[in-house]
């Protein structure tokens, strides 16, 4: 314990004691603690610097900065591994980490990046930009998060996805609703997780068949030490949490209360002017718990009530909205790999007074159960070696109550293989094939998707291509939900696919003048057939429909140290996504571009970031008129560690833009957070 | 500083007396420019199809944060868009092509239906707040009256406002429509009788004066059973007869200013009516194969417009522009989910 705690301090303090200029090597194998063998799909990473393991699990990162770090490793199927290193100017640090088995965390889905292409945020990064995940993660990466309120769920989109065509796994298990299919980030806080990866476009092959627009792998915090925070900010926001081991676990909980009652900008077909945003405030609640080991154990439990403000121009003040979930996820690790799942989602919503006149008050529970089998045999063949995974995964979801029918249920199924291969010898290339075939309710045939990413690293340069399909169901949402008039179902709805998508990405590390960086680039192309949206058919009646939409782009990220006490990291996204007609115009609520920037510097106990995050324009609708405006938000924050603790102040949205977010939800403005957190053994 | 300005004043005028005795006081005034307006829906724009050079159509955007324009109406150079669940409505400017004021209207609104009555007074059907709105789109002062159950629609004739009370509760046909008569000079009930009943199936939607002078009243029904098309004296305010034959859910209607009078129909194309004869000249089961039908206006040259709504992404309707004969003479393209138009005339500068 005392151990950790002395790592996490000194990562914390890691610019501080960057004193040298000539750069340091940290090198070594990552093996598998109980068998000794390598661990081959591992990966690397010391601050923003990482690097994927060799087929014999070796690694080597050069050019990082001398003095204090943290190194971490992470593999799927194994508890990521972080360990402090000392890092000697011009010397190289031999470093064998040992992995302990932490099944896949997969239950239904195995996530297989290529060498060098995904971008990872840590803890420290996490906690700084924001209390909760949709706050941290809104802008990073090509992410966008879709709010429904102020202060409602919050749901990613990635590469001009819906948020229903992201996956979110924390520690393996997917946490989208099975009713609506997109994750509520808002109920994940930044204090409770470890890592958040990326992994954009299709990437369903070796998963559940969901992941068309990308996967978004969270992994919480699974050790240290025990640590309480709490927070105060504008507009009557304020929280807190608590963290410790216990009885062989991780126990974290979490409460926060919610802005609301601020200023925002009244657009002008309501008056304009400015007013006061009421019914924006609420409660959110979650409990966790985790084990590790052969018999690993999740339980988590939140709850929320939180008001429905409306959108900016359509308030709501009388609606609300509470939501429950619970969740049990257990994970067995021997020569197989079992896990299943059990779930229960319970959601109203009310508005005994909507300026409609219609009173409601609608109540919808949901049971899910998954279960997942797997297991990896290592693999020699005619000068290739490497691992192949095969795994079955089922699942069943059952809904009940006002917003679906009678006898909502949807049962699916699939089998997968997973392969990591490489040529013998050191070569730098790697190969990663998926096939996945998935059979659900209502699907005569099973519907195949296949991926294969090829990766080449030498020295500092890393090169990935990629090409994939991906299939995806349609939410539970769409197939069930009660008609009336002006909505009906679509019996002809068909489930989404990636037809193809090809990718081809560069990650170069370099050094100048004894300042490392790393740039990369990545651009895609790829046709998404029968993509899902809402629109009004024959008599004006509104229904999910198919629609066929091209999607590609360019992202990119250049992060740098220009000293040893000052990272400055720069990213950003062009994504069209457009109608598959002539002159298709930009598919609504996906932003062209985005981009962000941030700086941090430390020193002697002090520490300040700031970060600036853009979403361009984006139109609301499908003919490509009336675009609602980009937002810039900056956030700054300042933050000195005194002992065992950490006081740190921030101010949101510094510029006080006020912005309309995403899908026309006012923002809460400039606001003040000061926060303190406590840790100890 | 009066002294200043004196000499510049005394040739200014001088100027307009030149200019004033060059202009020929009997020159006809230049003719005005008459365009069919559309409304695209989704995209909440409003098209503009000038109907001697339908090349030259252009799109005017309407703005709003949750835009559900479904209808027009127009009168001059002025045009009203109730904005749906927006609760505002639109007033644009047709000689500029811009949006000239946004009137906002009470929250649940749902602003749906509107007349333009004259140089000044609009009236805007509230169906979530079972009111209309009279609007002073010159000033954006509003004053509004209650009316019927879920108002749709609305014509101006006779001096009156003829409110189409909808009677849908929760979305849902409650039983047969009927119309609220208003006096747009007290803004309240009209005096006499203010209230006409109209048959089943109910939900009257769409109106139109024809050119006998009476009101042509699509009960539009639950989209299931037939509608049915009623015809009400705007004088003795009574319906005079209702006749079948347009299938399930007919939409919009429009007439040439004689007897013709057109029907369209998501499911059944575009049909005709004769209102002279009271007889169905293409009824279900006839129309022109117009698809997705969710409009139709006439020009003063007889030109039919059929509209098809075009809701797919990012496709965009199109105009039918069939000639008297009904034979097709171009297809202009509109914006994303094409419904409601209306026709006008643009005053020249």
């Amino acid at each position: 314990m005392r151990a950790a705690f002395a790592a996490l301090l000194v990562a914390m303090s890691m610019p501080a004691l960057l004193a040298a200029q000539a750069p340091g090597i940290v090198q070594g194998r990552v093996l598998d603690a109980v068998t000794g063998a390598p661990v081959t799909a591992a990966r690397v990473e010391v601050g923003s610097w990482s690097a994927a393991v060799a087929a014999d699990g070796r690694f080597r990162l050069g050019g990082l900065p001398p003095g204090a770090a943290v190194l971490v490793v992470t593999a799927v199927g194994y508890r990521p591994a972080r360990v402090a290193i000392d890092l000697v100017p011009g010397l190289g640090l031999e470093q064998t980490v040992r992995l302990e088995v932490m099944p896949p965390v997969l239950p239904e889905i195995s996530v297989r990046g290529a060498s060098g292409m995904t971008p990872t945020l840590d803890h420290e990064a996490l906690v700084r930009r924001g209390n909760d995940l949709a706050s941290a993660l809104d802008g990073w990466q090509g992410v966008v998060v879709r709010r429904s309120g102020g202060n409602g769920p919050a749901a990613p989109q990635v590469r001009g996805s819906a948020p229903e065509e992201v996956i979110v796994l924390v520690d393996g298990f997917a946490i989208n609703d099975p009713l609506t299919g997109r994750a509520d980030l808002s109920r994940l806080s930044t204090r409770d997780v470890a890592s958040v990866q990326v992994r954009p476009g299709a990437q369903s092959a070796g998963g559940a068949g969901t992941a068309v627009g990308g996967v978004i792998d969270i992994r919480s915090q699974a050790q240290g030490n025990a640590q309480i925070s709490g927070w105060v900010g504008g507009h009557g926001s304020g929280g807190g949490t608590l963290a410790a081991s216990m009885a062989g676990g991780r126990l974290f909980v979490r409460g926060e209360r919610l802005a609301d009652d601020f200023p925002y900008l009244v657009p002008a077909n309501r008056g304009g002017g400015e007013a006061i945003r009421g019914n924006a405030g609420g409660t959110i609640g979650s409990l966790s718990f985790r084990t590790s080991g052969a018999v690993a154990v999740q339980m988590r439990a939140s709850g929320s009530s939180r008001g429905l403000p409306g959108s900016i121009g359509n308030e709501t003040p009388n609606a609300s909205a509470d939501d429950r979930v619970g969740f049990l996820g257990v994970t067995i690790t021997g020569r197989s790999t079992v896990s299943g799942s059990v779930q229960f989602l319970r959601t109203r919503v009310t508005d005994p007074a909507p300026p409609s006149g219609v009173a409601y008050d609608a109540t919808s529970t949901g049971w899910s159960g998954t279960a997942d089998w797997s297991r990896g045999w290592p693999l020699a063949v005619g000068g290739w070696h490497g691992d192949l995974e095969v795994g079955a995964a089922a699942r069943h979801d059952t809904y009940q109550g006002d917003v679906v029918r009678a006898g909502t249920q949807f049962s699916r199924g699939g089998v997968r293989a997973t392969g990591v291969f490489r040529p013998a010898g050191s070569s730098p290339w790697s190969f990663t094939p998926s096939l996945r075939l998935d059979w659900w309710t209502g699907e005569q045939t099973p519907l195949g998707s296949a991926r294969l990413d090829a990766g080449w690293r030498k020295g500092g340069t890393a090169l990935q291509a990629s090409a994939g399909s991906a299939v995806s169901a349609p939410p539970l949402a769409d197939l069930f939900f009660r008609e009336g008039v002006g909505v009906a179902l679509n019996p002809d709805l068909r489930p989404e696919r990636v037809a193809w998508e090809v990718e081809l990405g560069v990650t170069q590390d370099w050094s100048v003048l004894g300042s490392p960086a790393t740039a990369s680039i990545r651009g895609y192309y790829g046709r998404v057939d029968d993509m899902i949206l809402w629109a009004p058919g024959a008599g004006f009646i509104w229904s999910p429909r198919n629609f066929d939409v091209v999607r590609r782009g360019v992202d990119g990220s250049l992060n740098v140290r220009p000293l040893p006490s000052l990272t400055v990291a720069v990213q950003g996204a062009w994504t069209p996504v457009t109608y598959d007609v002539p002159g298709g115009a930009q598919v609504q609520y996906r932003p062209v571009g985005t981009w962000g920037a941030t700086a941090g510097w430390a020193s002697a106990g002090w520490a300040a970031d700031a970060r600036w995050r853009w979403v361009g324009v984006r139109y609301p609708n499908p003919g490509g008129v009336n675009p609602r405006p980009a937002y810039g938000m900056m956030d700054i924050g300042a933050e000195r560690a005194i002992g065992t603790a950490i006081v740190r102040a921030d101010l949101r949205d510094l510029f006080d833009t006020r912005a309309e977010f995403l899908a026309g939800y006012p923002s809460p403005g400039r606001t003040a957070v000061v926060s303190i957190s406590l840790e100890w053994q | 500083m009066m002294g200043q300005h004196a000499p510049r004043r005394a040739v200014l005028a001088g100027l307009l007396a030149v200019a004033a005795g060059c202009a020929d006081p009997q020159a006809p005034l230049p003719a005005p420019s008459e365009v069919v307006l559309v409304v695209n829906s989704v995209e909440s724009s409003l098209s503009v199809i000038p109907i001697h050079s339908i090349g030259a159509t252009y799109k005017i955007p309407l703005g709003g944060t949750t835009p559900t324009p479904v209808g027009v109406s127009a009168l001059g150079g002025v045009a009203v868009v109730p904005m749906g669940v927006d609760h505002a409505a639109t007033i644009v400017d047709l000689s500029t092509g811009t949006v000239s004021r946004v009137v906002p209207l009470a929250d649940g609104s749902g602003a749906t239906g509107s007349a333009v009555l004259d140089d000044s007074i609009a009236y805007v059907a509230n169906p979530g707040l079972n009111t209309v709105t009279r609007i002073n789109y010159l000033t954006g002062d509003t004053a509004s009256v209650a009316v019927g159950i879920y108002p749709q629609g609305i014509v101006a004739t006779r001096g009156k406002i003829f409110v189409l009370n909808g009677n849908l509760v929760n979305f849902a046909v409650a039983g047969p429509g009927w119309i609220t008569v208003i006096d747009p000079i007290t803004n309240a009930k009209a005096e006499g009788i203010d209230s006409i009943p109209l048959p089943a199936p109910g939900n009257p939607q769409f109106a139109v004066v024809g050119g006998d002078g009476r009101i042509y009243v699509m009960n539009v029904g639950n989209y299931v059973d037939e509608g049915r098309l009623s015809v009400v004296d705007p004088v003795a305010r009574v319906e005079l007869a209702n006749f079948g034959g347009f299938g399930p859910g007919p939409g919009d209607l429009a007439t040439d200013g004689g007897d013709r009078l057109f029907v369209s129909s998501f499911t059944e194309g575009l049909m005709e009516f004769n209102i002279a004869t009271r007889t169905l000249v293409l009824g279900a089961g006839e129309g022109i194969p117009i698809p997705d039908n969710s409009g139709v206006a006439v020009d003063s040259d007889g030109r039919i417009y059929g509209i098809t709504a075009g809701c797919g992404g990012g496709a965009g309707g199109e105009a039918h522009v069939l000639r008297p004969d009904l034979t097709e003479r171009n297809v202009v393209p509109l914006g994303v989910c094409a419904i409601g138009s209306a026709v006008t005339r643009i005053p020249a500068e």
